[in-house]
């Protein structure tokens, strides 16, 4: 029955392409990924899906037990990663970065074409270091401005105050959660598909100084690492996207990681990605760990309701973002507009995006649900949906990430190349500081044969890890393979709807708007 | 393993191949009321495009990407000479008047796609 589903909703996905809108600022030249293409990948997903389930991982594979090689035997990588001095390097240049951007936000070109800051929040940080964090490491625990400014002042302050600290201590209430993150993250998926003013410089600046005021209230409440692990939103989402990087810091005695909180992986060999405890322990606890790409999302600690919730928000709002330059949703907003008119005048088009974005997370999380007490029928009752739902989330992580490359790869090679005349000409007032104001971006630097497999390429692949991770995930916690088998079917048929639409989305085309 | 990733690398083979040279293609186009009879004009990489083009009203034609573009008139046929050498969907955009700058008056009114050979 399930492989009839999957065989009539591969069919049916392929629908003709019209034009849409596309997302951001700036040109996006790409063509649509081809029919052929897009079948020929349904069909890889579909297919994998039975190989990998039906052939692979029948033991019960333990925490530990993956491969890694610790980088820091290597002296030259241990001298230079664990110099204060690199340390300090990388956050000046992260916090002049950040100050360039509000100073060209509010001074700059209010061409976006011609100021420094769209392109390099939208497309260098939110794209490229996305990237850069899913698939080497998480290295925004050294560039977090916000946590690099905030630390520097406590240490002015307490240069002053020897026994001072520049936080009230507040004991941070157990019941928020990372819900703040939740909502600040909403907020920014909001500015990034609803908001039509996105790309204007002047309100990004304005962004970037409302958030780094309600980080460092934050921060003074209740200390920093406590608001870095539950409310300051990049943080929280870039150490979901690390989750898949081949890349871990480790502590491996631990007396180190009683300090650390669920935000960890900790176990009997030590912690994982524990970046409070990294700072007090020896150089000798200390490991920095090649791994396999994707052993991250299978670690087994307790994942709470509103981690949940984030994920699938997460989720659902980077496939919102594509849906949004579909045909499908062009005529939506062409149903609704008259409606939105009348009710918002000129916000008509910004009101739909808005009740899109919305709804798009509801629909996703009751789909995800409905799922997960299926999976619990098939364990014969003796899991409550919501730990089901919470265990298996991360599974989902590296169909969204594939997704993200296959969508916004050609937008980081071609229109990421604006930055090398930015960075001559930031503000946009004709200066030429590194000589490189006059570079052209070449836009033929990728070929579209090449978008394409590429894009199918790892939207298949990333379908691969995801039933690779929920395999492993259903080993772990259920007893049993065949009753772990027969909990996965239910998801299954998610995994390969989620990677179907994200085919069927980056076969549509993109039309500039104006 | 050796089974996915043969099946990647016959995917790969599959989806990349391809036998056809270079093409001239001439296009006869009109520009009426700030539409182009041909909406879509389509090629694949390496043809060489003669666009003919004759317009109701002055003004520029302009090949985003490529970044072509020249006058159009209702009196001269204007002619367009280039080699498709880039992949990819292309905007077309009229800007009335004689004037090259380009702003808020442009007005989008096809596309050139250009697809691997």
């Amino acid at each position: 029955m399930y492989k009839l589903f999957l065989l009539l909703f591969t069919l049916t996905a392929a629908i003709v392409a019209r034009p849409a809108y596309a997302h951001g600022f700036g040109e996006r030249y790409d063509l649509p990924v081809p029919l052929e293409y897009y079948l020929v990948g349904a069909a890889a997903a579909v297919a994998f899906s039975f190989i990998i389930i039906a052939f692979l991982f029948r033991g019960t594979p333990n925490n530990n037990n993956y491969w890694r090689l610790n980088l820091l035997i290597y002296r030259p990588i241990a001298v230079l990663l664990q110099a204060r001095a690199f340390a300090f390097l990388v956050k000046s240049v992260s916090v002049l970065l950040f100050l360039l951007i509000i100073a060209t936000g509010i001074w700059g070109d209010k061409n976006p074409g011609s100021n420094f800051s769209p392109t390099f929040v939208w497309i260098i940080w939110w794209v490229g270091l996305g990237f850069f964090i899913s698939l080497v490491g998480n290295i925004w625990v050294l560039l977090n401005p916000w946590k690099a400014i905030y630390e520097c002042l406590e240490l002015m302050y307490m240069r002053m105050n020897p026994d001072g600290q520049l936080d009230l201590g507040y004991k941070y209430p157990n019941w928020l959660g990372i819900w703040p993150a939740f909502i600040l993250f909403l907020s920014f998926a909001w500015l990034e598909n609803s908001f039509p003013e996105s790309s204007d410089p002047k309100n990004i600046a304005i962004f970037i100084m409302a958030y780094s005021f309600i980080t460092w209230v934050g921060m003074f409440l209740f200390g920093t690492h406590v608001w870095i692990r539950h409310g300051e939103t990049f943080s929280v989402i870039f150490a979901f996207l690390a989750r898949f990087a081949p890349t871990e810091i480790r502590i491996t005695h631990r007396d180190y990681c009683t300090e650390c909180d669920s935000i960890c992986s900790s176990n009997l060999d030590g912690c994982i990605n524990c970046y409070l405890c990294w700072n007090h322990a020896t150089l000798s606890e200390r490991e920095l760990n090649l791994r396999p790409y994707g052993v991250g999302l299978t670690l087994n600690e307790g994942i709470s309701g509103d981690t949940t919730a984030l994920i699938i928000l997460m989720l659902s709002t980077v496939t919102f973002d594509g849906f949004r330059a579909t045909p499908v949703w062009g005529d939506i907003q062409s149903a609704l507009y008259d409606t939105a008119v009348n009710i918002s005048g000129n916000h008509a088009l910004t009101v739909i995006n808005t009740l899109g974005l919305m709804l798009f997370p509801c629909v996703f999380l009751m789909v995800y649900i409905l799922v997960c007490w299926s999976m619990r029928r098939a364990l014969g009752y003796d899991w409550d949906t919501l730990s089901v739902a919470s265990v298996f989330v991360y599974s989902l992580i590296p169909i969204a990430l594939a997704y993200n490359i296959a969508h916004f790869f050609t937008l980081l090679v071609i229109q990421g190349q604006l930055i090398i005349p930015l960075a001559s000409d930031p503000f946009g007032y004709g200066w030429d500081l590194l000589g490189t104001s006059q570079y052209r971006v070449n836009i033929g630097l990728v070929n579209a044969r090449f978008t394409w497999t590429l894009g199918v390429t790892v939207i298949v692949l990333g379908h691969i890890m995801a039933i690779y991770v929920a395999h492993i995930i259903a080993l772990r916690n259920i007893s049993g393979p065949r009753n772990a088998l027969r909990s996965q079917y239910p998801l299954l048929v998610l995994m390969v709807i989620y990677t179907v639409i994200s085919l069927w989305i980056i076969a549509q085309p993109i039309l500039e708007h104006s | 393993m050796a089974i996915i990733i043969s099946t990647l690398w016959i995917m790969a083979v599959i989806l990349g191949c391809t036998n056809t040279g270079p093409e001239e293609l001439i296009f006869d186009l009109k520009i009426e009321n700030r539409k182009l009879d041909l909406e879509k004009i389509e090629a694949k990489q390496g043809d060489t495009l003669t666009l003919n083009i004759l317009s109701n009203e002055a003004g520029v034609i302009h090949i985003h990407g490529y970044d072509y573009e020249d006058m159009v008139s209702k009196i001269d046929v204007t002619k367009m000479i280039f080699e498709a050498s880039i992949t990819g969907k292309f905007s077309i955009t009229f800007h009335p008047g004689n004037d090259h700058h380009h702003g808020s008056n442009d007005v989008p009114i096809g596309f050139l796609e250009v697809y691997p050979r």
